[in-house]
Order: C-alpha cells, then structure tokens, then sequence
C-alpha cells in the first residue's frame, strides 16, 4: 500500500486534514482503531458556530443536538456571569455522527479511510520513516507514505514512535469524567451552557452542562490530574450537593485533556503532529475541536507545499505558522488559567462578580490585558491582595 | 533515591481504555492495543502517575516487595 500521506486518527483533526488534502488531488489513507468511527466519545460536544464556515464543514441536523444562545458561569458562592447573545453562538454536537460524517467529507473528496485499523508501529529504512505499521482485524498491514500525520488523540503514540517527546507529566492533563443524562428537579436554561467553578467543586476545572435537549445534557467534570481524588469522585460529589438523581444516565464519557502546552516541534523529518497529539487545546476551557480543526488547516497547507515541492523541510513552516498564530493566542490563555488556578473561593467569587460578559469572552480568547487592567481597579479586587499581586504580576 | 517499586494493576471493568494512562507514563509502560490495556513492568519507573492521572480510579499501584 503507498499514498502521499497516511493520516492516523479520525477524530477532528484527522479527516479535516485529510479532506484538505484529497481535494488537492493527493493520494490520503486515514485510519482509526475504532470500530466505529466516532464512538466512543471523549468530550463535551459543544462546538462554536463560526467554526462551521470557517473550516467549510455543512450545518447538517443529523451531528446538530441543539443551538446555544450563550454561556453562564456561576461562582463557588452562586453568583453567576451571564454571556447571552440573541443569535446563536454554538451548538452541541453529537460527536459519534460528526466524526463520521467529517470523515465522510473526506472520503468523499477522495481520501480512503479505513475503520478499525490500529497503527502498530513505524516502518522505517535507511534511517529514515517510510511509512506506518498497522493491524486490521488482526492482519498486519505495511503502508507506506511520504508523510505520516499523528492525529492520534491524547494518548499519541504516533509521534513517540517518531522520537517527539510528548509525553505529557499528570499536572499537564486534566482528567475527565461525563454522564449523558436526564436532568431531573435540577433548572437550568437550555438555550445556554453552565459551567460551575470552585476548588471545591472542580479544582482547576469545572463542572459543566452542555444541554441536548430541554431535560437532556452531557454534565461532566474536569479536574487537575494530579488530583488524589478521581474526576468522577468530584462529579458525584456535586451531584449529590444538588440533589440531582443519576438515575437516567443514557452514556459514560471519560478522558484526558493535554491542558499544560503544546507540543513545541510539531513535525519531525515526515512526521506531522495535530489536534490533542500535539496539546492544541484551549487550556482555560479544555475544548479542542476548533483547535484541531485550525492546526489541520494550517498542517494541510504545508503537506500540499511540501508534497507539490518535494521539500519536506517545508513542513516545518507548519510549526512556525501554528506558533505565530494559535500558538501565541493560546499561550496567553494558559497565563491566564495559571492564574485563576491559584484563586481561592473567595477571590473567584470577586471574579465572577467583577468580570462582565465580554471579559469573560475576552479572557477564553486569551485577551487579558485590557480586562485585568479593568479588574485591578475594581473595588470587589482591591480587596483580595493576593489576586491583586498575580494579576498585577501579569500586566 | 529510586522510588519504591511497583506494579500497575488495572480493574478492567473500571476501565474506559481512555489512554490517559498512557498519555501521563514517562516511559511508555503502558499501551492500549486492540482495545487492551497493557503494562511493561521492565519499563516502568514507579511514578504512579498513571494512578492519578485516571479519571475513575481504575488503576492501583502495588508494591512489589509485598508480592
């Protein structure tokens, strides 16, 4: 077997990149270990509507659970942060169907793909990486490429194999856990999703609601992995503290978030690096999907260089391009979650209570200077002169 | 000084094969293959990150000497 590029995971990042490229008229294999493409799932399933024309992806009803007009953050004391637009803003997917369907784009642009078909290894000769090892259904295959993309998820073998050290020590990941269920005797908005913090609650993270219909949510949790306790320790613990019954559970998700930094060499020699494999997640919230899906572009465009050029030295300006731009963004995210990691429950509740709407969309984006500059003039914050010190310490 | 030595034991029933074991082990002494959870004994350090970093408590760490 031998194509242009072997794409191994068909998560996000995987058929996007490989959808990119079979347009291009390149010769693209994706696999995936998964029986079925999509399932299980590892993930909140919220996903932001500009992200739909951006990455040309169709609004098709059969992936879409439900339109969102906004978000709501409540503090540890209850107070809430309200974001509502009277457009929607998102939308919670039904990932076990997009993942499919996205890889049906991609093989419908002309990219094959083959379910249930675990890499294995790396097939390498002359020193140098010809291609991937792979099983499917217990039989061996060999196949070869020029370029391997590792979009192998979280757990990335792809690109240890290929010598890039992404492994990802437990304070860097944030362990999740996540029912699918019917909420009963519980309110919330539907329209919106809810995400709760406190170091109680969720420490480092949050517990969330992202509702697929008006009874019917994914409620999970994420929190630092080096937690003694367990992120479903954490969950049960706050549904119990609201007297929410885990009586209708419909799905059990659970997962690791690479929430501590991206990879900083996205690529080695043919070996191109993508989505959770290489840690592009927003470390502030924890989603990835929009991520991915710009990382695959970006990745994709220097493929097709490369390929076109014959200069594989060129994908490394797929590093250079995702660091000038996500890279950076990101970076200043993750100052921005270093900081709030470090606020007690009273300087959280300070938070929410000082933060408008805007400032919270502006601190998801990475956008913190103007906001801080805000917030240390706050009288909620003037009170809290450690919060006023990290704050400060980051202008 | 080296860390006391252990073996990684997983409750299989517990186990969502989520890779988050995975992704946390310095050393590569745990896989997922075929929908298997594996460990490497000669490979692992003792660390036990794995052990925190799972989402359920699927994983113990069992000293070896204890054996």
């Amino acid at each position: 077997m031998r194509y242009d590029v072997v794409v191994v995971g068909a998560g996000i990042a995987g058929p996007i990149l490989a959808r990119n490229l079979a347009k291009q008229g390149f010769d693209v294999l994706m696999i995936d270990k998964k029986a079925e493409i999509g399932s299980p799932k590892r993930c909140a399933e919220g996903l932001g509507i500009g992200n739909f024309k951006k990455y040309d992806i169709p609004l098709d009803k059969r992936f879409i659970n439900r339109e969102i007009y906004g978000a709501a953050i409540y503090s540890p004391n209850g107070h809430k942060l309200e974001l509502r637009y009277n457009r929607v803003s998102g939308v919670i997917l039904e990932r076990k169907i997009f993942d499919k369907m996205l890889a049906y784009y991609a093989g419908k642009a002309g990219a094959e793909v083959m379910a249930k078909t675990e890499a294995t290894g790396l097939i390498r000769s002359d020193g140098k990486i010809k291609g991937i090892k792979a099983r499917h259904e217990g039989e061996p295959l060999e196949i070869h490429a020029d370029i391997i993309v590792a979009a192998d998820g979280v757990e990335s073998r792809v690109a240890r194999w290929a010598g890039i050290n992404s492994f990802l020590p437990p304070h860097e990941l944030d362990s999740a856990y996540e029912y699918e269920m019917i909420l009963e005797g519980f309110e919330f908005d539907p329209d919106m999703i809810h995400l709760y913090f406190g170091n109680e609650v969720a420490p480092r993270g949050y517990v969330w609601i992202f509702p697929k219909d008006d009874d019917r949510a994914n409620v999970g949790i994420g929190i630092n992995g080096d937690n003694p306790n367990t992120a479903k320790y954490y969950l049960e613990k706050w549904l119990k503290e609201n007297n929410i019954k885990g009586s209708k559970i419909l799905e059990v998700n659970v997962g690791g978030v690479p929430v501590g930094g991206f990879l900083k060499e996205l690529t080695k020699e043919n070996v191109v690096v993508v989505g959770d494999a290489a840690r592009q997640v927003n470390p502030m919230h924890g989603g990835g999907m929009a991520e991915a899906m710009e990382a695959a572009t970006i990745a994709s465009k220097w493929i097709s260089r490369a390929l076109e050029e014959g200069d594989l030295s060129l994908l490394e300006n797929y590093t250079t391009e995702w660091w000038a731009n996500d890279g950076e963004r990101l970076m200043k995210v993750l100052e921005i979650r270093k900081i709030s990691e470090k606020l007690s429950d009273d300087e959280l509740d300070a938070a929410v209570q000082a933060l408008s709407g805007a400032d919270a969309e502006k601190l998801a984006a990475g956008d913190y200077r103007q906001v801080f500059k805000t917030l240390i003039k706050h009288p909620k914050i003037l009170l809290k002169p450690k919060m006023l010190k990290l704050l400060r310490e980051a202008l | 000084m080296p860390l006391p030595k252990v073996k990684i034991d997983v409750i299989r029933e517990k186990c969502y094969l989520c890779g988050s074991c995975v992704a946390v082990c310095p050393k590569e002494a745990i896989i997922i293959e075929n929908d298997e959870w594996m460990f490497f004994q000669e490979k692992c350090i003792s660390c036990k990150f794995c052990v925190l970093a799972c989402p359920v408590g699927a994983l113990n760490a069992i000293p070896l000497e204890e054996e």
